[in-house]
């Protein structure tokens, strides 16, 4: 199958899976989740919103929650009705209040009622992500990565990212930087579709290995080449009831590679062998379309103990318009949680896989970090450390840095140490071993066994009214220059 | 060092915190009447004076009471009752129109008293908690009561704690690099509670005597 048709048929996958989602968002409306009107009208006296006054918006538009309340002026109902409950939860769900108080007052005439919402607003300014550390190619590196979720009080989110690395010691290497920009809006107009609008720039400086054992992370066996990126992608988002979500999207990007003539690496019996950097020398396009899934039935999504989560992402990419590279790349990940003797143990299975067929450049590759968190993952796009892994099983994992075919399984077990109202809502010791495999499809033999790894890890998660904390084993390896 | 030394003492505190909440000991009378075992109780604290003056919003309160009877040393309960209470208040009658949904079916009372609506919310008054045939002559039992105020359902909670954790990170599923990785992040985290006020009390132990 070449990679046009590979390309078609990726298109016609993604919107059929996007399509087939919107047929589930009409058959499994968000009612699965609330009483039925039947269920819960049924109870006190008769009553007629007569119109709904909302006070303590100082920043938020009055409209924003007037636009997610399932309640308007001349609708009827019993006094009682769960729905007039479910009303002060929809606006609470916003996130952009701390506290929302509903109320009636008496209308113009008897069973006229004016329903009074009173809320008092909190910082909506999100840290989703910071990043630090230090490496042996990279002295240190820092960012993060912000979301205003209300922006001017209109319920749109506007984010950003930034990512700076100082320059290494490695030959050619300079300093890294990154930056992502981006507009967000989840329930357009209160619907069940969203989009997502980013544009991103990255000036990279990426570490290769030119010399030494696959173990040895020695500065002088790496030296650095540039590349930039500058692109934009642009995402619709559709629910799929209360506990999926599918995503359609574009990018378009440029690319411009500053690339040694021809790389050369020492092997060690002394012989030369070539490098492919995997990125065409000068300027070069990438546009691609993707569909991804996302079914989501955990109770609890930071300290998870019951559910499941299935992630499903593809990613198609073609020279046909004005692309210089043609890949289809698919990943995927399931995670699972019970609860065993009790509430207080919890196991979970944790797998993901990816395939990348094709030309892809390096950056769409699965980098080793993807998988295994004992070694840096990428900072927003940037390679920050060229740190092997550990090859614990002695199975040559230290070779690995890029690859199409990679997966992980790993088993985890969690005791949970305690839940509380309190600002730390959570905390829980948790042990993981798995098992993780890279490689790429030139290297992928029936005849021989894949290079595979253990990973293990064992820390604390905090979950808190600040946000989530992991301290873990992993988590301080990838950080560390060891 | 100093982030560890600032994360064993967040840790250490929290555990304190949570060490201290439990079940509240509570005196409570048990009467054997017909078949049944009932109680006499009260659990007043579940509601404050900003809720006894929300009574009167209009707007509904639900009261959503599970009653646990244990035998002394067991996990598993020998009896389990649930109850709601759902409370509204009629703006032109002036009258609070109480409903109550429990073993023995549904009733609605109405009140013109805030205070007795109150204390009918609050108190239980030869409530059965158990045949007797479950509770045998002779092992020590006690009871659990756990009161909850305005309560949300799990899978309706679930839904909100993704909505507020996962809107302001859709690019996520843009970056392969985050895709594969472990949730490992900090973030504002808008928790919300899964009722507005929680009360959990635990009798003294009582016994079954031969009559």
């Amino acid at each position: 199958m070449s990679l046009t048709n590979a390309f078609g048929i990726g298109v016609v996958a993604a919107v059929l899976v996007f399509f087939a989602s919107l047929e589930q968002a009409w058959t499994a409306p968000k009612a699965d989740v609330l009483p039925t009107a039947d269920q819960v009208d049924d109870f006190g006296p008769r009553i007629v919103i007569e119109a709904v006054e909302i006070t303590g918006n100082s920043s938020t538009d009055s409209e924003v929650i007037l636009n997610v309340l399932s309640l308007k002026a001349g609708d009827s109902m019993r006094a009682g009705s769960a729905k007039l409950e479910a009303a002060r939860y929809s606006v609470l769900s916003l996130g952009f209040f701390r506290k929302v108080e509903l109320s009636m007052a008496k209308g113009s005439e008897r069973g006229k009622v004016i329903l009074l919402i009173d809320v008092e607003e909190r910082g909506t300014i999100v840290l989703n992500r910071l990043f630090f550390g230090n490496s042996i190619v990279t002295p240190w590196w820092a960012g993060l990565d912000l979301t205003e979720r209300n922006f001017l009080g209109t319920g749109i989110g506007v984010g950003g990212a930034f990512v700076v690395a100082e320059e290494g010691d490695a030959g050619g290497s300079r300093s890294q930087r990154s930056i992502e920009v981006r507009v967000l809006d989840q329930a357009l107009l209160s619907s069940r579709f969203g989009w997502q609008l980013a544009g991103y720039a990255l000036e990279a400086s990426e570490p290769y290995r030119h010399g030494g054992e696959p173990d040895d992370g020695s500065i002088e066996n790496f030296s650095a080449f540039d590349y930039e990126r500058v692109g934009a992608r642009g995402t619709l988002s559709s629910g799929g009831g209360a506990l999926s979500r599918v995503y359609l999207g574009g990018r378009l990007e440029r690319i411009r590679a500053d690339l040694p003539a021809n790389p050369m690496r020492v092997l060690p019996d002394g012989s030369l062998g070539p490098i492919d950097l995997q990125l065409e020398d000068g300027t070069s396009h990438l546009v691609s379309v993707s569909a991804a899934y996302d079914r989501d039935t955990r109770i609890d999504p930071v300290l998870p103990f019951d559910g499941d989560r299935l992630l499903l992402h593809s990613e198609a990419a073609s020279d046909i318009i004005a692309g210089s590279y043609q890949y289809l790349s698919i990943r995927a990940k399931y995670q699972r949680w019970w609860q065993v003797s009790g509430n207080i143990h919890v196991v979970s299975a944790h797998f993901s896989g990816g395939l990348v067929l094709g030309g892809a450049p390096l950056f769409e590759r699965i980098h080793v970090g993807d998988l295994n968190r004992m070694v840096s993952g990428r900072a927003l796009g940037l390679v920050t450390s060229a740190t092997p892994s550990l090859d614990l099983l002695d199975l040559s994992t230290d070779e690995l840095v890029y690859g199409e075919v990679g997966g992980l399984a790993e088993a985890q077990y969690s005791y949970k140490l305690f839940r509380s109202s309190n600002w730390i809502y959570g905390g829980e010791l948790f042990v993981g071993l798995g098992l993780w495999t890279l490689a790429t499809t030139a290297d992928v033999s029936p005849r021989e066994s894949p290079p595979i790894d253990l990973l293990v890890d064992a820390g604390l998660r905090l979950d808190t009214e600040i946000g989530i904390f992991e301290l873990s084993l992993a988590n301080a390896l990838g950080r560390l220059p060891l | 060092m100093l982030a560890l030394t600032f994360a064993t003492a967040v840790f250490l505190g929290a555990i304190g915190s949570a060490q201290a909440k439990g079940p509240k000991t509570r005196k409570m009378r048990f009467v054997e009447r017909g078949r049944s075992l009932t109680v006499n109780t009260n659990f007043t604290e579940l509601l404050d004076s900003e809720n006894f003056t929300a009574l009167s919003s209009g707007f509904p309160m639900r009261i959503v009471l599970h009653l646990l009877v244990y035998q002394d040393g067991y996990d598993t309960p020998v009896a389990v009752q649930r109850m709601r209470k759902r409370v509204v208040y009629d703006l032109w009658d002036e009258t609070y129109l109480l409903e109550e949904t429990g073993p023995g079916g549904t009733r609605e009372i109405r009140f013109g008293s805030r205070v007795q609506l109150l204390r009918r919310l609050t108190q239980l008054r030869r409530h059965p908690i158990a045949k007797l045939e479950d509770v045998g002559i002779g092992p020590h039992y006690f009871l659990v009561i756990v009161a909850q105020l305005n309560p949300v359902e799990d899978a309706e909670l679930a839904e909100m704690r993704r909505w507020l954790s996962k809107s302001s990170s859709e690019s996520k599923l843009n970056s392969s690099s985050s895709f594969f990785g472990s949730f490992v992040s900090v973030f504002a985290n808008p928790k919300l509670a899964k009722a507005e006020r929680v009360v959990r009390l635990r009798s003294q132990p009582f016994y079954r005597v031969k009559q």
